[in-house]
């Protein structure tokens, strides 16, 4: 048994102290998560999909974990957003516990924790929570699963519109090695409309592994947004897998934005469930000293018509890694589906390393899939042009980085967000974040 | 003396392409270079810019006093050269408003000047436009991203009337170019001449200098100027080709 091992005795050995402070639905998943973790372990280098990434010395540290949920409190007013033209609601996940004080809800939605959604919304919690993320495999998934206490659950009513977009806070700020297990479980109704920001942010001065597991139910008809944007540090971890299914003529779009980070492991499977169904799976990082970011993404077409369009970028320097595996299945019955899948990096140093594998496979005859992936440097033909115009080459080679960048932004639909976010990249190639700058949309 | 070029010498990996170039141009000079393919007009031009893919081996080059050789390209820029590209960069997710913007502002920083309000570059770009007949379209675009050959170079001779060079070269600007827009290019060159500063035009044919006129013409042939004229030698070259001057010299290494 390998990494895995100390996390079934700890859940053995504190079982009841993590029940009595855990929501109902989430208890009731423990058992056979546990037995799943037991069965395939934390994957190893051996494992096809984790090839590049070593997940055994991720999960290897002697965590503390807050079973009793205590302490770490950390003033919300101090990330509190302005921005002008919109205000967000905001919910915060500090540590992994979720804190909800949205007074007035004038989105639309029901935004509240898990642990109260069983006592309020039982029905649809013991319709959703887990669902998805209990047929995964992966034991990352299955550990995350065992050790979840709480959460956050988003639930915008069949027809309902947010009116505003929802921001999420996670906030990791623990003196000692700490592991967080936070889990998002989002359902959007049919022809529902929203808008979600998560931010990932850490202060802490020791090391930190948070995991994640978010599951999207999109609805008929529905249409959400959903952009990630981590801004950590070099000692933070984080293993985040996110399931989404959705439903006939639903439209997703889900951005992933890495600026900052120490090791980070993304899983996207997305599951087009319902005819016409679309994705849009978008994703950016900027990684440079030893930074590591992994991403993930597997895109089943299961029904006729649907489209999923995936554009990952990375800018990679010193000795950076940088991975994308992209596995799209288009099954026997999802005849007319279209898939696109592009891969683009630049890496600025010898020693940095790009892993890049798109994987097709395709059951249906009649399909337009596509898929592409560079690997480069900066055009040297461009920054000469630039430089020939009187552009210093420093500045020339950063407006080149942020061109590459462009096409990522513009996927970017939320106004504030796009503007936001193109100063944090400016920013962030100019070597300017090396901490966390406050959430992604204050100013 | 604007550009005094002395044995000018340079390669490319390990290949020698100019092999000892002299070349003297004042202000209010327009000097037409000339000569087969092959020659080194466009070594000569890139090297004269900076471009880092060639390696100056031997000679020196004054502009406007300075040591042109020692200085970055953009620094050759802010003195005032200017590079009309043989092939302009797209250079896509670069608009040509931010590009201009900030070529503009680091000239004027160069020399000590205050950044341009928002309002007056708009109004600059505005006005250089029409030298060329520029759309307003393209000038929002990425810069050459999607432009006719015609339109690229256009834009070559837009950036120029922004920059207000000291020296300009046009690396052949006149390829890939109809006649219409060669006239509009041609026209945005000549409206840009004063008696400050100075042209030099690469090209292989005698039809761009029936619009831009030269007063000297040169004839680059195995990396040297091997002959050099007044305009008659461009007719001269039109009517019979560079077979003969190939042969003299060809003779004369023999």
């Amino acid at each position: 048994m390998g990494a895995e091992k100390q996390y079934i005795e700890l859940l053995s050995a504190h079982r009841t102290l993590i029940d009595e402070n855990s929501a109902g639905q989430i208890n009731a998943m423990r058992s056979a998560a546990v037995e799943t973790l037991k069965q395939n372990g934390i994957p190893t280098g051996k494992h096809e999909d984790y090839r590049h990434i070593d997940m055994q010395s991720l999960y290897a540290p002697d965590y503390g974990l807050n079973f009793k949920r205590l302490g770490l409190r950390v003033s919300g007013e101090m990330y509190r957003c302005s921005v002008p033209g919109m205000k967000p609601l905001t919910a915060y996940v500090i540590g992994d516990v979720p804190s909800v004080h949205i007074t007035e809800n004038k989105s639309g939605a029901i935004i509240t924790t898990i642990r109260e959604a069983c006592s309020a919304y039982p029905e649809i919690i013991s319709k959703y929570y887990g669902r998805l993320s209990s047929k995964s495999a992966d034991g990352t998934v299955a550990l995350n699963t065992a050790l979840a206490q709480d959460g956050l659950f988003i639930h915008i009513p069949d027809g309902v519109k947010m009116t505003m977009p929802l921001q999420i806070v996670n906030i990791m700020q623990s003196p000692e090695p700490l592991m967080t297990n936070r889990r998002l479980l989002i359902v959007a109704g049919r022809g529902a409309e929203g808008e979600i920001l998560v931010c990932d942010h850490n202060f802490s001065a020791a090391g930190t592994l948070s995991t994640q597991v978010t599951e999207i139910y999109a609805e008929e008809g529905a249409s959400l947004q959903y952009y990630e944007v981590e801004e950590t540090t070099l000692k933070a971890s984080r293993v985040a897998s996110l399931f989404a299914e959705q439903q006939a003529m639903s439209r997703l779009l889900l951005d992933t934005i890495t600026l900052h980070n120490g090791i980070t492991r993304n899983n996207y499977d997305i599951s087009l469930a319902g005819e016409g169904a679309e994705i849009e799976l978008v994703g950016m990082g900027i990684a440079d000293k030893t930074q590591k970011i992994d991403n993930y993404t597997r895109i089943r077409h299961i029904a006729p018509r649907c489209t999923s369009n995936e554009l990952f970028k990375y800018i990679l320097d010193e000795e950076a890694t940088a991975i994308f595996k992209g596995s799209i299945i288009v099954e026997n019955r999802a005849d007319k589906s279209v898939a696109r899948q592009t891969n683009k990096n630049i890496s600025l140093s010898p020693s940095a390393h790009v892993y890049t594998e798109p994987q097709l496979e395709i059951y249906a005859d009649d399909v337009k899939c596509g898929h592409g992936a560079t690997v480069g440097q900066l055009d040297e033909s461009a920054l000469f042009y630039l430089r020939q115009r009187g552009i210093p080459e420093a500045e020339a080679r950063m407006m080149l980085m942020l061109a590459f960048t462009g096409d990522i932004i513009e996927k970017v639909r939320l106004a504030p967000l796009k503007e936001r976010l193109t100063y944090l990249i400016d920013n962030r190639l100019r070597g300017g974040i090396d901490r966390c700058e406050g959430c992604a949309m204050c100013k | 003396m604007l550009l005094e070029v002395k044995n000018l010498r340079a390669k490319i990996g390990d290949k020698e392409i100019l092999k000892g170039i002299n070349l003297t141009v004042n202000e209010g000079e327009v000097h037409a270079i000339m000569g087969p393919n092959g020659s080194g007009k466009s070594t000569f031009a890139s090297v004269l810019a900076g471009n880092p893919l060639y390696t100056p081996t031997g000679g020196e080059v004054k502009f406007c006093g300075k040591d042109l050789l020692s200085l970055s390209p953009e620094d050759r820029s802010h003195e005032g050269l200017f590079l009309s590209f043989q092939y302009p960069v797209e250079i896509p997710g670069v608009s040509m408003v931010n590009f201009m913007r900030a070529a503009l502002n680091e000239q004027r920083k160069y020399r000590g000047e205050e950044p341009l309000s928002a309002t007056d570059f708009l109004r600059i770009m505005r006005e250089k436009r029409e030298y060329v007949e520029l759309d307003n379209k393209l000038a929002g675009r990425s810069v050459n991203e999607g432009f006719s050959g015609g339109e690229k170079k256009r834009n070559e001779i837009f950036q120029m009337a922004m920059l207000q060079p000291r020296l300009s070269i046009l690396d052949e600007t006149d390829s890939g170019l109809d006649i219409d827009a060669l006239r509009i290019v041609s026209g945005g060159v000549n409206k840009l001449r004063t008696d400050k500063n100075a042209t030099i035009v690469i090209t292989h044919y005698q039809r761009l200098l029936d619009y831009i006129a030269p007063d000297y013409v040169h004839v680059l042939y195995k990396g040297r100027i091997v002959k050099s004229g007044g305009p008659e030698l461009a007719l001269e070259l039109e009517e019979k080709g560079y077979d003969w001057i190939k042969r003299e010299i060809d003779e004369k290494e023999k």
